[in-house]
């Protein structure tokens, strides 16, 4: 049983030190539950993980880029920056506000703070689902095991640093919105004024707003972004929520206007057509995965699926045995997660967060009967009064033997807090701690050698590297590098070029299948090379063995450095072309 | 009997939403439409003809390149009557190019079948029942339906075209109008202008050869200045230009002359454009020229004292007068390929872009006596270099081959 110390009259308190020296001057609302602590220590060890994560990404770096030229120039860029070979490709922008914004932060509090700006994105993202969760689920404990459990089936999503967690953050900010008009009786989502008359407003403002801003921040937005308003107008659409119809009628109208609004708003982009013809035409027909980048794609038969299939076991056993009807969105919701997280295991911590949302009711139900009574705000209320009244009654009531609330939990939770800070960049920097070393920063040494190689060797002409690296050489080296297409082709007029870097899908197919068959060396690359008239090659030795091989042997290319063990990268340029060296064809 | 509010409301929301989505889908219709006109431009009936340029500088001089009785002597070396050894689609493309069409004229192919001409010899290339008549069944046809139209069968064979778009810009060369018509293997009738919107959708601007792609948009597409690839890329002739510069000569086909031809093809033609239709930028253009005004240099000091060129050009003077043996660099072949090239796309050049007379004269005057000497076999074996050079003998006078014959035969008469 737990005895809470009865705050009867504070001033007999002060006179009577033996009498219970911590008694809470502060509601009990503020006293956590060991559910909410374990909650607060999840988003505590999330944002340092975060925070400590390297900033290694496809594509940060060449965002960033993105994001310093606009700011600096006012404009969007009408080609693909240092990109030659994507000269007239349709330029869209997706994602130009988050560029703006990361170059932003990175202008205003330095690189070493980006991994706290990015710590924030992740933790706000499932900050934001918990408490959609929350609203559903009304348990801080059914809340607490779903977000564990999304976090271990998506966990390999937040290994990446990406601007596509701007997309995730406005996923959850949509999912946060939506829940706050989850109706549990009816298990509904209502556009009608609620009993409790909170207005719609929220949803009529918030909605269209984040439909806005995902759309210029991340263009997931084209595909993530319509589908949960979809699935919950279909769910209006097919559920009667009242056995008014003409209420009903109304209901729907609403949310397709609704709907109709949050998608006409987007309009308000730049280029609003144009990209979506871009994302979903040209992208399509013309990206080529990148075997090279399959550290980021994940077997199906393995550890790292294991999670997402717990958490589709255990979910799915959940709608199989409430008593809660399935609601048409909800399962077109199901369907489309489930698929598009077996589809692709870059998809998994979107799945993940659509499937937990869908089904939260649903397994809330099926928990209920094993969990303790929910505590109520009244509940809540008539403890902050039964400890404050000056008046003894006969018996403690059930509501305050019952309660786990503890402010040691608060305490400690409070601690973590201050750890959490104390731990971080951001605290570090202000309680004068060491700096993070830049190879932690950036996540390998080898990026610094490169970019300090490339510095000392100032290449001219174009450069072919991998996606990573080249995303990394677009930042790094961005003074050596043309970021605009050059028109001379004087070599000793130019400034360096890359073949490709993290903004890969702009590039023609055509040049992307040349770049997978220089990369894996396959036969022709000498001429593949010659047809780009590229001068310089960097070889990642540890995935390019057989480019790194042949090259060293080739006689039209001279090896200008490696890395000091030999191991990581070497550098080539281009030798003067021989009259013995013809490789023209007849 | 007065309708309630609600049945009011519900008809305006059922008539916006109507409008709504009719907007919406208007919109996209439109859009789509604009894309796909973006995708393949309107295209010219007839092709530019771009004819040689015979500067009045150059006439003073008199026929110093080669003479008359030298030229016609070459052009009636340069068939293809060996009955032993049948021409190949590589050998007739080429021939159509360098000869011309004519409705009558000498026979200057040979088929199993029958001895051919200009006109006879692009039904071969366009008719599937002539080209099936006369190189029999069991060969893969040449004409291929595609998506948007229809294309030659390319590197698969003797019977199929040498190189990406050559057969094609070999017919628009000689003034194969887009509704000249396509017999298909299924019977199906097109027309040329299929093959050009087939080569269209398939281009790409970094594919491997493309030089001929080049030519032929140079030549139909004209005041149309820039077009979208199925890849999504805006490509301009501005841009054609630049790929056709960025590698490293001699890199590319037969010695990287085709890339110089064609630019020399697109100068021509932004030439003939009135002001306000110039196909290329102004700086495009002057880029260009210097571009092609050292690879003049280079030649001029490349060239053998004797005349030729080989498969060194950027860099050194042949060694040796005479040719080395098969399998080195430096062989006849070489020789023929290189000089005869060369000479082709000076000729057609602006008269800036030309070496000293004297250059000119020596390589013509060396492949006239090289190709004196060659045997009949020899001829089919070096043709379709040969018949570079041949033409090119023809352009330096200002006519294209079969108007020299033409004149020549009315002036003896």
């Amino acid at each position: 049983m737990n005895r809470l110390p009865k705050h009867s009259n504070k001033e007999d308190l002060s006179d009577d030190p033996d009498k219970g020296s911590l008694l809470p001057n502060l509601s009990y609302r503020w006293a956590l539950t060991p559910s909410q602590l374990v909650l607060v220590l999840f988003f505590c060890i999330l944002f340092l993980v975060a925070n400590y994560l390297p900033l290694h990404s496809d594509s940060l770096w060449s965002h960033l880029t993105y994001g310093h030229w606009i700011l600096e120039n006012s404009t969007l860029p009408q080609e693909g920056l240092a990109l030659p070979l994507s000269q007239g490709v349709a330029s869209s922008s997706p994602g130009w506000l988050a560029q703006i914004l990361l170059a932003l932060t990175e202008k205003t509090l330095g690189t070493t703070l980006l991994p706290v700006f990015f710590s924030l994105l992740v933790v706000g993202s499932f900050y934001l689902l918990t408490k959609s969760f929350f609203h559903q689920t009304g348990r801080s404990s059914t809340t607490l095991f779903l977000i564990l459990l999304l976090f271990l089936a998506g966990k390999s999503a937040i290994g990446t640093l990406r601007p596509e967690w701007f997309g995730i953050t406005c996923f959850a900010a949509q999912c946060y919105l939506l829940s706050l008009y989850y109706c549990q009786e009816k298990n509904l989502f209502l556009l009608t004024p609620s009993q409790e008359g909170r207005s719609t407003m929220a949803l009529w403002v918030g909605l269209p707003l984040i439909s806005l801003l995902w759309m210029n921040l991340d263009p997931t937005s084209i595909f993530w972004g319509w589908l949960l308003l979809v699935a919950l107008g279909l769910e209006a659409f097919f559920t009667n929520h009242s056995s008014d119809l003409s209420a009903n009628r109304s209901h729907r109208r609403t949310w397709i206007y609704l709907i109709e609004l949050s998608f006409f708003i987007t309009i308000l982009n730049p280029d609003f057509i144009h990209l979506h013809f871009f994302l979903t035409q040209y992208a399509r027909e013309n990206f080529i995965p990148e075997p090279y980048l399959a550290q980021t794609t994940i077997e199906l038969f393995s550890f790292e699926y294991l999670g997402f299939f717990i958490f589709v076991a255990l979910l799915g056993l959940s709608l199989r045995l409430s008593k809660l009807p399935l609601t048409f969105g909800r399962l077109f919701l199901v369907v489309v997660a489930l698929l598009t997280g077996l589809v692709d295991s870059q998809n998994l911590l979107w799945s993940s967060a659509i499937f937990s949302f869908a089904l939260a009711p649903y397994f809330q139900s099926v928990v209920a009967p094993l969990l303790p009574k929910r505590e109520t705000n009244s509940d809540i209320k008539a403890l902050d009064d039964y400890l404050n009244s000056e008046e003894e009654p006969d018996e403690i009531p059930t509501f305050v033997r019952q309660t786990r609330r503890s402010f040691k939990n608060s305490l400690i939770a409070f601690l973590f807090l201050w750890l959490v800070f104390a731990f971080s960049t951001l605290g570090g920097m202000v309680l004068g701690s060491k700096p993070r070393p830049a190879y932690q920063l950036y996540g390998s040494p080898a990026l610094l050698e490169i970019a300090q190689k490339i510095k000392e060797e100032d290449p001219k002409g174009l450069l072919f590297s991998t996606t990573l690296w080249g995303d990394w050489i677009v930042y790094a080296n961005r003074q050596q590098t043309s970021l605009l297409s050059e028109k001379t082709h004087n070599q000793q007029d130019k400034k360096l070029e890359l073949f490709i870097h993290g903004q890969r899908g702009r590039l023609p197919k055509q040049a992307q299948e040349d770049y997978l068959h220089i990369l894996a060396a396959q036969p022709g690359w000498e001429a593949l090379l010659d047809k780009y008239n590229v001068q310089h090659v960097l070889v990642d030795i540890q995935h390019q063995k057989a480019l790194s091989q042949q090259i060293n042997s080739h006689p039209a290319w001279e090896r200008k450095g490696a890395d000091p063990q030999n191991l990581q990268w070497e550098l080539f340029s281009r030798r003067p072309l021989q009259p013995f060296q013809i490789t023209a064809t007849r | 009997m007065s309708r309630s509010p609600k049945t009011i409301w519900l008809r305006y929301f059922t008539l916006f939403q109507i409008a709504l989505f009719a907007s919406v889908g208007c919109y996209l219709l439109w859009y789509n439409a604009a894309e796909k006109s973006e995708q393949f431009p309107s295209l010219r009936e007839e092709p530019i003809v771009v004819r040689p340029q015979h500067s009045k500088a150059w006439q003073t001089q008199g026929p110093f390149i080669v003479d008359d009785n030298q030229l016609k002597r070459v052009l009636q070396k340069l068939v293809l009557l060996d009955k032993k050894r049948e021409s190949n689609v590589g050998h007739i493309d080429h021939a159509i190019r360098f000869r011309g069409i004519l409705e009558k004229g000498p026979t200057y192919a040979v088929t199993k079948k029958e001895q051919l001409y200009g006109e006879k010899l692009r039904q071969l290339m366009l008719h599937h029942p002539t080209f099936n008549s006369q190189f029999g069944l069991g060969i893969l046809p040449l004409l291929q339906e595609g998506p948007e139209g229809v294309r030659f069968r390319t590197q698969e064979g003797v019977y199929t075209s040498t190189h990406v778009d050559h057969t094609m810009a070999c017919l628009a060369e000689v003034g194969t109008p887009l509704s000249h018509p396509i017999v298909l293997p299924s019977g199906k009738e097109l027309t040329f202008g299929d093959v050009v919107l087939q080569s269209l959708a398939d281009f790409s601007l970094n594919q491997e050869e493309y030089e001929w792609s080049a030519m032929t948009y140079a030549l139909f597409l004209p005041p149309v200045r820039e077009w979208k690839t199925t890849e999504g890329q805006m490509v301009s002739f501005d841009l054609m230009c630049q790929r056709l510069m960025r590698q490293k000569m001699p890199q590319g086909v037969c010695l990287g002359n085709h890339r110089i031809y064609s630019l020399v093809l697109i100068l021509r033609v932004d030439e003939q454009q009135a002001d306000e239709a110039k196909i290329i930028s102004p700086e495009t253009r002057q880029q260009v020229m210097d571009y092609l005004l050292r690879q003049t240099q280079i030649l001029s000091n490349t060239q053998h004292p004797n005349g030729f060129w080989n498969a060194n050009w950027p860099f050194e003077k042949p060694p040796s007068p005479q040719p080395a043996t098969e399998g080195q660099i430096d062989t006849l072949g070489d020789r023929l390929l290189a000089t005869g090239h060369i000479l082709e796309w000076w000729a057609m050049a602006p008269e800036e872009l030309r070496p000293e007379p004297f250059v000119v004269k020596r390589a013509s005057q060396w492949m006239v006596k090289t190709i004196d000497s060659l045997t009949e076999e020899e001829v089919v074996d070096y043709y379709t270099y040969l018949s570079h050079a041949g033409r090119a003998l023809a352009l330096w006078r200002g006519q294209f081959p079969e108007d020299f014959l033409k004149t020549y035969d009315q002036q003896k008469k």
